[in-house]
C-alpha cells in the first residue's frame, strides 16, 4: 500500500532548474499552495527527498511558497505532474497541477 | 516529556505514558477518518485488487466532505472540477492506504516503546512518523478552524477557560514532536 512512500531510491532524479525551465516538453507545473499549517522545515525536507533538490534550492521554494503564496515546485508531462501531485499529498502538502 | 535523539541508526524515540496514549488515540482518530465509508469493500474486488483502479460501480468517487479529510486529500486541481473528480478516482483510495499504512507504522513504534521504553526509527519509518504527526496536525487545524497565519496568532489570546485550549495545547505539541524528529531525522 505504500507506493508513495520514499524509499531512499526515490530521491534519485536529475537536479535541474525545473521551474526555471520553460521547454515545450515541461509545458505542466506541480504548484504547492502555502498553508499555516505546516513546519517550514518540514515542508523543505518534503522538496528535498521528493525532487531531489538541493538544500538551498528547497529552502528557496519553501520560502517562495510562505512569501508569495504558491510556488511551481516541479515541471513536465501532466502525467509526471500528477505523479508528483499524489506524494505531495502523502506528505500532507498542498500541491495542485496545472498548464503552465 | 518526550526525548528524540539522533543516533547513527536512526532517530531513538521516548515518550512517557501520556504521550503515548495521546499518540495512539490520534492515530486511531486519523485511521478512522481515512477509513471513512470503508471502500476497502471494493478491494474485495479482485479486478480492483489487480489493478489498483479506484473505481467503484458508477466511476465516481466524490471529494469528501468532512473539511478535515478534504485536507488529507485535497482536489488535484484547482480551476478544473473534471480534471479533479478523474484524479480522485484513480487515486484516492491509494493514498487514503498510504495515510493510513503511516498511522499504523505509528501505532506498532508505540507498541515497542510502551514495552522497550525506547524505539530507534529506522528512514522508512521515521518519515510514516513525519507525515503521520503532519496529518494529525492538518486534521487538528481544519476542527480549530485554522486557514491562516493569524487564527493561529488568536490562540495565544484565548482566555485560560476557552474549551478549545485544549486540542489547541496538542497541536502545539505535535508540532514541538515533528520539529525535534526533524531535526533528529536531519537533512
Amino acid at each position: 500500500m505504500k507506493a508513495m512512500s520514499s524509499a531512499p531510491a526515490q530521491v534519485e532524479r536529475p537536479q535541474t532548474d525545473s521551474e526555471t525551465d520553460v521547454r515545450p516538453d515541461r509545458p505542466w507545473v506541480t504548484v504547492v499552495w502555502d498553508d499555516p499549517v505546516n513546519l517550514m522545515e518540514y515542508v523543505t525536507y518534503v522538496f528535498q527527498k521528493l525532487f531531489g533538490y538541493p538544500k538551498k534550492k528547497a529552502e528557496r521554494l519553501m520560502l517562495q511558497v510562505h512569501t508569495e503564496g504558491k510556488a511551481a515546485v516541479s515541471a513536465g508531462t501532466r502525467e509526471q505532474m500528477e505523479r508528483d501531485v499524489e506524494r505531495l499529498h502523502a506528505h500532507g502538502l498542498w500541491a495542485t497541477v496545472q498548464k503552465d | 516529556m518526550a526525548e528524540i535523539r539522533r543516533t547513527p541508526a536512526g532517530p531513538r524515540v521516548k515518550l512517557d505514558e501520556d504521550e503515548m496514549r495521546l499518540l495512539t488515540r490520534l492515530a486511531d482518530d486519523v485511521d478512522e477518518l481515512l477509513a471513512g465509508t470503508a471502500k476497502d469493500v471494493r478491494s474485495a474486488d479482485p479486478l480492483v485488487e489487480l489493478t489498483g483502479l479506484d473505481i467503484d460501480e458508477s466511476g465516481v468517487v466524490e471529494a469528501p466532505e468532512d473539511p478535515a479529510l478534504r485536507r488529507l486529500l485535497p482536489d488535484a486541481y484547482r480551476d478544473d472540477d473534471e480534471a479533479a473528480a478523474d484524479f480522485r478516482r484513480y487515486t484516492e483510495n491509494t493514498l487514503r492506504g498510504a495515510k493510513r499504512a503511516d498511522a499504523t507504522v505509528v501505532r506498532q513504534g508505540l507498541a515497542s516503546i510502551a514495552v522497550l521504553g525506547e524505539r530507534v526509527l529506522d528512514g522508512e519509518q521515521a518519515d510514516a512518523w513525519l507525515r503521520f504527526l503532519t496529518d494529525a496536525r492538518l486534521v487538528i487545524a481544519t476542527r480549530l478552524g485554522i486557514e491562516t497565519a493569524d487564527d493561529v496568532a488568536a490562540f495565544d489570546y484565548l482566555p485560560a477557560d476557552d474549551p478549545r485550549l485544549m486540542l489547541y495545547g496538542v497541536y502545539e505539541w505535535l508540532l514541538a514532536l515533528l520539529g525535534e524528529l526533524l531535526a533528529a531525522v536531519g537533512s
